[in-house]
């Protein structure tokens, strides 16, 4: 059992009650690093350790968890990310999502691994914390505001123009369920409805600062992937041209982009909403996060017909199909102010626009009226209406407050069998990925902890060779033994390489690493040895990966969440209306059958419940029940 | 001197090209269509059954990626470089 801190950690927890006014710092315990990284694991770890089963996800008892990994904020290129997770006001279960910026980076600087808030404040606030120190204060004059406007005014207040904010707009404060935290005005711990849940403890922003940065076991081995990566910036050369999405036209043509609520296939007007012609009109330039050279963020900015602000950066590629083509909608300016108005209001684009798109098939339908909708035409392509939307959701007003709750619930509200068209896994909206086309995505949308997660599941088109046979070949996974499966499959040897790879995101998740840097699993292993001093192998990650996922499954298995709970809207189970998947669909047994395998392969029984054995063996008995 | 394609390194270290491979052809696809030709090992690593681009590659003609679906059609002339970069993408 480890007992020193190992390089790239600090040995330090801040902990805050704000019902109490309390503020402690307390030591890591040093065996939590090699057995669950950080980030995503000590989420896992720290919410199954101390959530009282049945905690409301709204009430004081909810912890928000905000954790670093050993790799938040190390000089390398992807390294500037950390993870915040809470019990989900979305899904009920485990909710955790990613952020870039500099915001992990500067909680590492001011000397903390993870910041651990409960309670509730008597009025809203929030929390100043640099270089060692923390301090609660008064955000009663910031209720209400935008989230450019409340990090103006905080970093004002707080006398530091380089303080790193974590926020929410009047979406978290009214208690969207789906409500993100913006990190900065431009990257958002997107998923879960996290700032939903810092809303509800009327914590309106943390702030951060620090300039001490824990000191790592080899930085000449840093140095050396760092030089690696300069030498190969042509693998991530797509995302600093144009960030995210500039595969839009070819997804439109395989079948890749959801068009209007997954229900058809064809979205001919795609190359009206692409990176290219964002670049080729309303970019103003790039951007990205702490210390890397990827630069894959856009920022838009135009003044008509409304007036766009390029602090909210601009619309990634999930942006654009939520808001676009799963809405039916191909004006790009109209997409870029939705996604603008999300970032302001701090509510999820993903969710936001599935939500949106649930509404317009249910107006389509008759099953939503004008009345209904306050006289909005709420049809598919109905730019102006979707606009109007998100702001009556920020607000919760009329048919908002309904559209706030999420799918799943807005469809038990109206009923009328509108339930089919909540396009959810476990309450979250699905992201922009088709799984139809897909097997593996599929999957990997049914079983994520989380609910339907893009992040963390492997799209096996992304990785299809056609060299003797159709297959799925994910490179860095050949040395540990994950042969190439067969491409339009979900047999043993396509789960086996879905949760190979699977484990390499939660593991980035936990470390924590971008998804978009072009480090093999190998590589990932030789950063981790680097930074804490352990001689590691992708072998041991995959095993951490284990560990966290099965902690994860006792969670939500505790929550009442169980295998029923891992399955696909019945939509997949049928073609699209039109376009390139007309004639196909998935098969409802096939996917289960794949489920039961996976669990398999997990060390859980047929229904998905970890066994006492591999609970023994992975060193986690005590933590259930 | 004709077209260039210019390889990504994944494929470059792996098969042992070099950096540019001068091809024939007067479209994007006709191009490809003679690199496959020189070296038969890379056609089901590029182009799919129906001779589509695979989705985890995008091409670039003389530093601009294609607007549209139609990237092999693009006409090419004498001098023009192609790059064949790898990509991922999500977020």
């Amino acid at each position: 059992m480890e007992r020193e801190i190992p390089g790239g950690y600090n040995g330090r927890i801040l902990r805050v009650d704000l019902s109490r006014e309390r503020i402690d710092q307390v030591d890591l315990d040093a065996s939590l690093c090699r057995r669950l990284l950080g980030g995503a694991g000590f989420i896992a770890y720290f919410l199954l350790k101390e959530l009282p089963q049945g905690t409301d996800p709204f009430g004081p008892e909810n912890k928000l968890v905000f954790a670093s990994g050993p790799l938040t904020g190390i000089p390398l290129g992807g390294c500037a990310r950390h993870t915040v997770g809470a019990k989900s006001p979305l899904t009920g279960g485990i909710a955790k999502s990613e952020a870039g910026e500099s915001w992990g980076p500067q909680l590492k600087r001011a000397g903390f691994d993870a910041l651990i808030v409960e309670g509730r404040a008597h009025r809203p606030v929030y929390l100043w914390i640099h270089d060692g120190d923390a301090e609660i204060r008064d955000a009663s004059s910031l209720w209400g505001k935008e989230t450019r406007e409340t990090q103006e005014k905080i970093r004002e207040e707080v006398g530091e123009a380089r303080a790193s904010l974590a926020m929410i707009g009047p979406g978290g404060e009214n208690l969207v369920r789906y409500a993100c935290i913006m990190h900065g005005c431009f990257d958002a711990a997107g998923r879960g409805g996290l700032g939903a849940v810092m809303g509800s403890k009327n914590l309106k922003a943390v702030a951060v600062r620090g300039d001490r940065m824990p000191p790592l076991k080899d930085p000449q081995a840093v140095k050396r992937m760092a030089a690696w990566l300069k030498d190969h910036m042509d693998l991530v050369k797509a995302f600093s041209d144009y960030g995210t999405g500039s595969p839009m036209p070819r997804f439109e043509q395989v079948g890749n982009l959801p068009v209007r609520n997954f229900r058809d296939g064809g979205f001919p007007q795609v190359e009206r909403i692409t990176p290219q012609t964002i670049k080729g009109t309303i970019r103003v330039g790039m951007k990205g996060c702490f210390a890397c050279p990827v630069q894959c963020k856009k920022e838009v900015e135009f003044r008509e017909p409304y007036h766009v602000d390029r602090i909210y950066g601009g619309p990634e590629y999930e942006t654009l199909a939520a808001l676009g083509s799963a809405c039916g909608i191909d004006d790009l300016k109209a997409i870029s102010k939705g996604s603008e108005r999300c970032n302001a209001y701090s509510i999820d684009t993903i969710s936001t626009g599935m939500s949106i798109a649930f509404a317009m098939e249910c107006f389509e339908n008759g099953l939503l009226t004008l009345e209904d909708t306050g006289g909005l035409e709420l049809r598919f392509g109905n730019a102006e209406a979707m606009l109007e939307m998100i702001e009556r959701i920020a607000r919760r007003e009329g048919l908002g407050a309904l559209l706030a709750e999420g799918t799943v619930r807005a469809a038990q509200r109206i009923g009328k069998g509108t339930e089919a068209y909540a396009m959810h896994v476990k309450g979250q909206e699905l992201p922009m990925h088709e799984p139809r086309l897909s097997k593996a995505l599929g999957l990997g949308y049914m079983v994520n902890p989380h609910g339907a997660d893009h992040m963390d599941s492997m799209i096996d088109l992304f990785f299809s060779a056609f060299t003797a046979q159709p297959t799925v070949a994910v490179p860095d996974l050949i040395p540990l033994g994950m042969e190439p499966a067969p491409l339009d499959d979900i047999g043993p040897r396509k789960v086996a390489l879905f949760k190979a790879f699977q484990a390499k995101r939660i593991v980035a998740d936990s470390l924590v690493l971008c998804h978009f840097l072009p480090y093999s699993f190998s590589q990932v292993a030789e950063i981790t040895s680097a930074v804490t001093g352990w001689e590691t192998t992708p072998m041991e990650q995959i095993r951490v990966s284990e560990r966290i996922l099965t902690l994860c499954r006792l969670f939500n298995l505790r929550e009442g969440i169980t295998d029923e709970a891992d399955r696909l809207p019945e939509r997949f189970f049928y073609p699209t209306q039109d376009g390139p998947l007309a004639h196909r669909s998935l098969s409802p047994d096939e996917m289960e059958r794949a489920k039961r395998y996976y669990y398999r392969l997990l060390g859980w029984d047929d229904r998905g419940v970890p066994t006492p054995e591999r609970l023994e063996e992975l060193g986690i008995s005590e933590l259930e029940g | 001197m004709g077209v260039r394609i210019q390889m990504p390194l994944s494929l470059r270290e792996r098969i042992g090209m070099e950096e540019m491979v001068e091809v024939e052809g007067d479209t994007v696809g006709r191009c490809l269509e003679d690199l496959t030709r020189k070296w038969p090992e890379l056609k089901g690593e590029l182009l799919d059954p129906n001779g589509r681009l695979l989705l985890r590659w995008t091409i670039y003609l003389n530093g601009r990626p294609p607007s549209s679906s139609e990237e092999l059609e693009q006409y090419v002339s004498e001098g023009d470089i192609i790059t064949l970069l790898p990509l991922v993408d999500g977020g």
